[in-house]
């Protein structure tokens, strides 16, 4: 048998000896039950890690747990992460179902496997409408969300650990809302882009948070376009501004600071717009990034400010 | 017990029927300790059907892994995002089923749905063509074209027409939230190859103008652009980072090198060195004429 074939095999084992323990099983106590483990332990220690991160990577939840005895930790796959519930789905809603599975691509997603656990696997092909970008993580923090198991991971050069409230997907990037714990005396909430994410996340235990009640991650999220990225407790002071945007901007700003702030939309597609900005350099840098695009109308500082940017960045590149 | 034809099984796991049957003898392999006959997979094939019999472990279908719920709830949500929440249509019903289960309702997708779109999407079904106003990147950079349409598809979170351009004679990619007037013509397309280009997931497809910019910026402004260099950046002597960026027209390079800031510059090639300045005076036109 193959060298491939006999890791295939073990870690099928794995799987159901993982998902059948009563109690989590100690590393010692995998490489003695389960079959086509090296029995010397650094080679036992390498060959599990590397079988338990294929499992992850494949959407396998292990649960790592707390255990008596030298080992100290313990694996298992818990019943209730990996069974599918009973979801009594009509056929109208699950051909629906199918057909956002087709129709919105995740780049490398899973969508076939989908259809087939929720048993529409013979949906005929149809054409992408959206193909959204796709991420390791995402699974992960998915399901620690709903969990409501608290987050550990590094971003911007810190260590943090968030209570996850909500995954939101806006201007092309995903991102993680919640509660940094070391924000402030008890935590501030951030939102943090996740393909910058700087190490893998690790879920803690689940139950460890209450999420407040009526929380929308995509509304806590429209209104910070302008702060800096999340890294002190000080939180910046807001200024209302006023622009003017053309209408080959207008969708994508309107999608950035929200419908609501659209004041007035003229004829040929341009709109006025009123919103809070927290830290003025990063709107500064918004603004002359969409050239001719925007107009700074109020206030007449901000104005003056961009101005006076262009002005050197004109300069800078000499007389015309 | 269950039972399937090789030919399904071979389908949904992506294998040759031959090498299926090879993975199915592994699989027959496995099972729980002490791996006795009792505790192991038993799996029988017969002719083209595959009949399982086995472990209790396997007897549930598995409930969605991490990655397939969040694929489920973000394509979901997409969807209802571009055709709009009907609360009684089955899409929306379905999530609600699901929502709590599979924890749904804490994915959002926002996708900024173009006036244009759903009409673009029939005409590129439909496989005909049509007239458009778009609008440039420039101010007062609208052309009118007639366009062949492919596709209408959202990548990096905006919408696009990939579209054989008469006005261009080649393939483009337009941004749907720039087409101001869409006018039917009635005309089936010309049947045509879809340049691989178009079919990746990247947004930016570049074409016969597309060049390398070499940018040069503070460290800290690099997360405003990464998505966008196409090599790692290298460190300056004067401790800013030099990146590698491609771009397809002068004026997107200049408002990125503005966005960057005052220390950002093109450091090659030497023709492009004036791109923000360019930018900067449109701007500053811009505000002497509004005021």
């Amino acid at each position: 048998m193959s060298t491939r074939l006999s890791r295939l095999e073990r870690i099928t084992n794995l799987v159901l000896a993982l998902l059948d323990a009563s109690r989590p099983l100690s590393l010692r106590e995998i490489g003695l039950a389960v079959a086509g483990y090296p029995t010397a332990p650094g080679a036992l220690r390498q060959a599990f890690e590397r079988d338990k991160r294929t499992l992850r990577d494949n959407g396998i939840p292990i649960s790592v747990e707390r255990v008596n005895g030298d080992d100290q930790v313990g694996y298992r796959i818990l019943p209730e992460q990996y069974y599918l519930p009973d979801l009594g789905l009509t056929p109208d809603e699950e051909a629906a179902l199918a057909f956002a599975l087709l129709a919105v691509r995740l780049e490398g997603g899973v969508g076939r496997e989908v259809l087939h656990k929720l048993g529409t696997a013979r949906a005929a092909d149809v054409a992408p409408v959206a193909v959204l970008p796709s991420l390791p993580f995402l699974g992960l923090l998915q399901q620690a969300i709903r969990d409501r198991a608290s987050v550990a991971f590094a971003y911007h050069g810190r260590q943090r650990r968030v209570d996850g409230y909500g995954l939101v997907f806006r201007g092309g990037s995903w991102y993680f809302v919640g509660r940094d714990a070391g924000v402030g005396e008890s935590g501030g909430l951030r939102r943090f882009r996740v393909d910058r994410f700087e190490s893998e996340p690790v879920a803690g235990t689940p139950a460890s948070y209450e999420r407040p009640d009526g929380f929308d991650a995509a509304t806590e999220l429209r209104y910070v376009p302008f702060q800096p990225e999340p890294s002190g407790p000080v939180e910046p002071e807001a200024t209302e501004v006023e622009v003017a945007v053309d209408a080959r901007e207008a969708a994508s700003v309107i999608a950035l600071v929200g419908a609501g702030a659209v004041r007035g939309r003229d004829a040929d597609g341009s709109v006025r717009l009123a919103f809070s900005v927290g830290d003025e350099e990063a709107f500064y840098s918004w603004v002359l990034g969409l050239g001719d695009a925007v107009e700074v109308l109020a206030p007449v500082a901000l104005r003056r400010g961009a101005i006076d940017r262009l002005e050197t960045a004109a300069r800078a590149g000499g007389p015309r | 017990m269950g039972e399937s034809s090789i030919g399904d099984l071979a389908t949904r796991f992506g294998f040759e029927p031959e090498s299926l049957v090879g993975e199915l003898e592994l699989a027959a392999c496995c099972g729980l300790p002490p791996y006795t006959p009792d505790t192991l997979l038993e799996l029988i094939v017969d002719d083209d059907r595959v009949v399982a019999y086995g472990l209790d472990a396997l007897r549930r279908p598995a409930r969605l892994t991490p990655d397939e719920g969040f694929t489920l709830a973000a394509s979901a949500r997409a969807m209802l995002a571009i055709e709009g929440v009907e609360p009684t249509g089955p899409l929306a019903t379905a999530l609600d089923k699901l929502g709590h289960a599979l924890g749904l309702e804490r994915v959002s997708v926002e996708l900024d749905v173009p006036p244009h779109l759903e009409e673009l999407r029939e005409l590129a079904a439909a496989g005909e063509a049509v007239e458009i106003d778009y609008l440039g990147a420039k101010r007062g950079d609208e052309t009118t074209r007639r366009v062949e349409p492919y596709a209408v598809v959202a990548r990096e979170g905006t919408f696009y027409l990939d579209a054989f351009c008469g006005l261009a004679g080649d393939w483009r990619r337009f941004q749907v939230a720039r087409i101001t007037r869409v006018r039917r013509l009635g005309e089936p397309v010309t049947a045509r190859s879809l340049p691989a280009a178009l079919g990746g997931a990247r947004a930016f497809v570049g074409g016969a103008g597309a060049r390398t910019a070499y940018v040069a910026f503070d460290q800290a402004s690099y997360v405003l652009i990464d998505r966008l260099v196409s090599a790692p950046p290298s460190r300056l002597p004067d401790g800013r980072v030099v990146a590698p960026i491609e771009v397809a027209d002068e004026y997107f390079l200049g408002c990125l090198v503005l966005r960057l800031g005052p220390a950002a510059e093109v450091v090659d090639p030497p023709e492009l060195a004036g791109a923000a300045a360019g930018v900067a005076r449109r701007a500053l036109a811009r505000y002497r004429d509004g005021s």
